[in-house]
């Protein structure tokens, strides 16, 4: 083997250990790359931009702010595309722009929009929001949102709040809203079981957990279920 | 070490005298500084995503910049100006010349990276405390901006330059121009960003599709040093995102070092 | 001169190919040449442009490997560390970075040899002083006249104190007082025992270090000997161009000393 093919073998070898070792050992991809099949492959090319695909995403929600004031649907769409897929990874865009469609757009948009559409086109955000964010609480709380106050569907709503409950991070109404919800189905025994798991998790210390409070509608579950209460009782 | 060191001084000096520098610094303060005028907007919370994002974006395009023209700067003017001659007839080796040459880029990266995030963290902080006085009462207070984070954020940045530059200094050494090792520094740059769209291919691809898929797999991933994901500390830890930009600082160096050695000067 | 052998300066059969564009033509830059220089001697380069001087000097110094052949300096081979040590080198046409004096170039390269501290400055003003740089130490390196540059370029080769000097090209593009000046200089350091081997296109300059000669085209050695054998027949007339040249040179330099107005235009 002459030197200068050795050079090139050793250098080929040299680039494909270190790629191994970077990429395999020392930082394994994301999560969210490993399963590149739940990332809209559109938004992928915007990688291409490099640092500037956050600095894209405002510029197109800043414009977005023109067409969401004057009710044009369409415009807005476009740009919340855009802003999304400009960088995907970020909750904020997909968020803003769900309830853009799902609330303000449907109060704002001129006579004759059409309102079904508007709630598919949110609904088809979420979805897609959820291929990024799906190990996200905050994705699950915002959906749940969505799906409670705009599309009225309290069921769905009830499992996107209990989603959320069950990831590291949740904040601690996701699970009391999941019990609520679930009183709203007529689902009381459920409701009340899912209470029951949660109160020892709770720190009785953290007023955000509000232990007291989830204490007081277990015992009030229980008058409604019929049995014994000791406390007089609120309501659900 | 001692003579690596000796290059890297001689190079971080001579290049923070070069034009590039100071007007990529000057640009990129007065752009992160110019985002104050983008209070009148009041976007109310998202007007610190705003010029986080706006910041992260200068500074990354900014190195990139600096880690691409520098680099190739300092690497052409050694050979044209035959400086590299009279280095390596002074005992230094060709790998000491490359180590040298790129601590110097390092520095200078750093002294880029450095002032214009110290900037980013002021106006932010005067904007969120502002913005938090404004909403008294509305808010729990808790700031979204957390010294640890915009630390990271910078850190990926200042990382994901070195990278670039480490492949670069690899480039200038088989290139035969300044334009095409311009060139194609930018275009590494764009391309290590596009990791996440290297998809593996499926079964029905061919063997070749299926190697060079992994070949490409094997380039340095710039979606690791993930600023804006740091600075709202989502980011990749800072410990193994350091190693993965010394496996590729070192893994260019070494290549660029042995090609130094091919190359006829 | 002696093709091999041990010596200040050693090429034994050197070739030296380099390749060209994408499929890598081979271009013969050197083909055969051998050479063996001692300590003191000074040997002049000559040859048209391409002809394989600023190759042979490169292989010299260490920059070169080449393609057949070997070279070794004081019996090491050149490039190693041993060899590093003993020769200086000039490039042709050096340009210093920006932001350094010539002090700071030279004491900079001191270093890099290895001298730091006292030694380096000590080494440094040594060379400076060698060169006639002194009083132009603190000035930046980038804003010197083209014969200061050389000058500086001369004292980075000399600052670890050398036993072989290689110059490509020392007086291109030089006034003929720096010109003047840099011979006279070489002369100098052939009597302090280095070896010189300078590469040159003007014939009178080789004429007046008179040293060996080695006359190269397209890579061949043409002719390698005396300065004497080189005139061969011309012999008869050097005198009256060398005296000729001597006192062109010598006017030159007494209308540029003339005082303010004494030898001007009319």
């Amino acid at each position: 083997m002459n030197s200068s093919r050795r050079h090139y073998l050793t250098a080929a070898a040299i680039f494909i250990a270190a790629g191994w070792l970077a990429n395999a050992v020392v930082l394994p991809p994301s999560p969210t790359r490993a399963a590149p099949a739940a990332i809209p492959a559109t938004a992928l090319w915007w990688n291409w931009l490099g640092g500037l695909r956050p600095l894209g995403a405002n510029f197109a929600w800043l414009q977005l702010q023109g067409t969401w004031a004057r009710g044009d649907v369409a415009g807005s769409v476009a740009l919340i595309r855009l802003a999304t897929g400009f960088q995907p990874e970020s909750l904020y865009f997909w968020a803003g722009g769900v309830r853009m469609l799902a609330f303000d757009l449907r109060s704002r948009s001129q006579p004759g929009a059409d309102d079904a559409a508007l709630r598919r086109a949110a609904g088809q955000l979420l979805e897609e929001a959820r291929g990024w964010h799906e190990d996200n609480p905050h994705y699950w709380i915002e959906r749940a949102g969505v799906e409670l106050h705009a599309f009225g569907d309290v069921g769905s709503a009830g499992e996107s709040y209990r989603r959320a409950a069950l990831l590291p991070g949740a904040p601690y109404h996701a699970a009391r809203l999941h019990a609520q919800l679930l009183v709203r189905q007529g689902r009381l025994q459920e409701a009340h079981d899912w209470l029951r798991r949660l109160q020892p998790t709770l720190p009785p210390d953290d007023p955000r957990a509000q232990a007291e409070l989830v204490g007081r509608r277990i015992r009030q579950l229980e008058r409604l279920l019929g049995r014994p209460a000791d406390e007089p009782q609120d309501e659900l | 070490m001692k003579r690596i060191g000796l290059i890297a001084s001689a190079t971080w000096r001579a290049s923070r005298h070069q034009r590039v520098f100071a007007l990529t610094l000057i640009a990129a303060l007065l752009l992160v500084a110019g985002t104050l005028w983008l209070r009148p907007f009041n976007f109310g919370s998202s007007e610190l995503k705003f010029v986080a994002d706006l910041g992260l974006g200068i500074l990354s395009l900014g190195g990139a910049f600096l880690a691409v023209g520098v680099t190739v700067q300092v690497f052409f003017d050694a050979t044209e100006n035959r400086t590299l001659h009279l280095v390596l007839t002074h005992g230094v080796r060709r790998g000491e010349f490359i180590l040298g040459q790129l601590g110097g880029v390092v520095l200078l990266l750093g002294a880029f990276t450095l002032p214009v995030l110290a900037l980013l963290w002021s106006l932010l902080w005067v904007r969120e405390t502002a913005l938090l006085a404004d909403a008294a009462g509305l808010l729990d207070g808790e700031r979204m901006l957390r010294p640890g984070g915009v630390l990271v954020a910078g850190m990926a940045l200042w990382l994901k330059a070195c990278v670039l530059a480490a492949a670069v200094l690899w480039l200038c050494t088989f290139a035969g121009s300044r334009l095409f090792a311009l060139g194609t520094g930018f275009l590494l740059f764009v391309v290590f960003h596009a990791h996440p769209m290297l998809v593996l291919p499926g079964e029905s691809a061919g063997a070749v599709a299926t190697v060079l898929g992994w070949l490409l797999r094997l380039l340095p991933d710039f979606t690791a040093f993930d600023a804006a994901a740091a600075f709202y500390g989502d980011g990749r830890d800072p410990v193994r995102m350091t190693g993965y930009a010394i496996v590729y600082v070192a893994a260019f160096s070494w290549l660029a070092a042995r090609q130094l050695h091919q190359r006829e000067l | 001169m002696n093709a091999g052998g041990p010596g200040a300066l050693g090429l034994e059969t050197v070739t030296k190919d380099y390749a060209v564009g994408l499929r890598g033509v081979r271009l013969r830059a050197l083909d055969r040449v051998s050479l063996s220089l001692d300590s003191g001697e000074i040997c002049v380069l000559l040859g048209p442009n391409g002809s394989g001087k600023s190759t042979l000097l490169k292989i010299a110094a260490g920059l070169l490997v080449p393609t057949a052949g070997r070279c070794l300096v004081h019996g090491e081979p050149a490039g190693g560390r041993e060899a590093m040590r003993r020769i200086g080198y000039m490039p042709e046409s050096p340009v210093f970075p920006g932001g350094f004096t010539a002090g700071e170039c030279v004491r900079h390269y001191a270093a890099l040899g290895g001298a730091g501290g006292a030694a380096g400055v000590a080494q440094a003003d040594a060379a400076l002083a060698a060169v006639g740089l002194a009083e132009w130490s603190g000035r930046e390196a980038r804003t010197l006249s083209k014969g200061l540059t050389q000058r500086l370029a001369l004292a980075l080769a000399l600052v670890h104190d050398p036993q072989v000097l290689l110059l490509d090209e020392p007086t291109a593009g030089v006034d003929p007082r720096a010109t003047a000046d840099m011979l006279e200089l070489l002369v100098r350091l052939r009597a302090a025992g280095k070896t010189v081997v300078v590469a040159l296109h003007q014939l009178d300059q080789a004429a007046e270090l008179a040293g060996r000669v080695v006359l190269l085209q397209s890579g061949r050695m043409k002719f390698a000997g005396a300065w004497a054998q080189f005139l061969g027949p011309v012999a008869a007339a050097t005198g009256s161009v060398q005296s000729l040249l001597a006192g062109l040179r010598g006017r030159y330099l007494e209308l540029l000393d003339a005082a303010e107005g004494e030898g001007g235009a009319r």
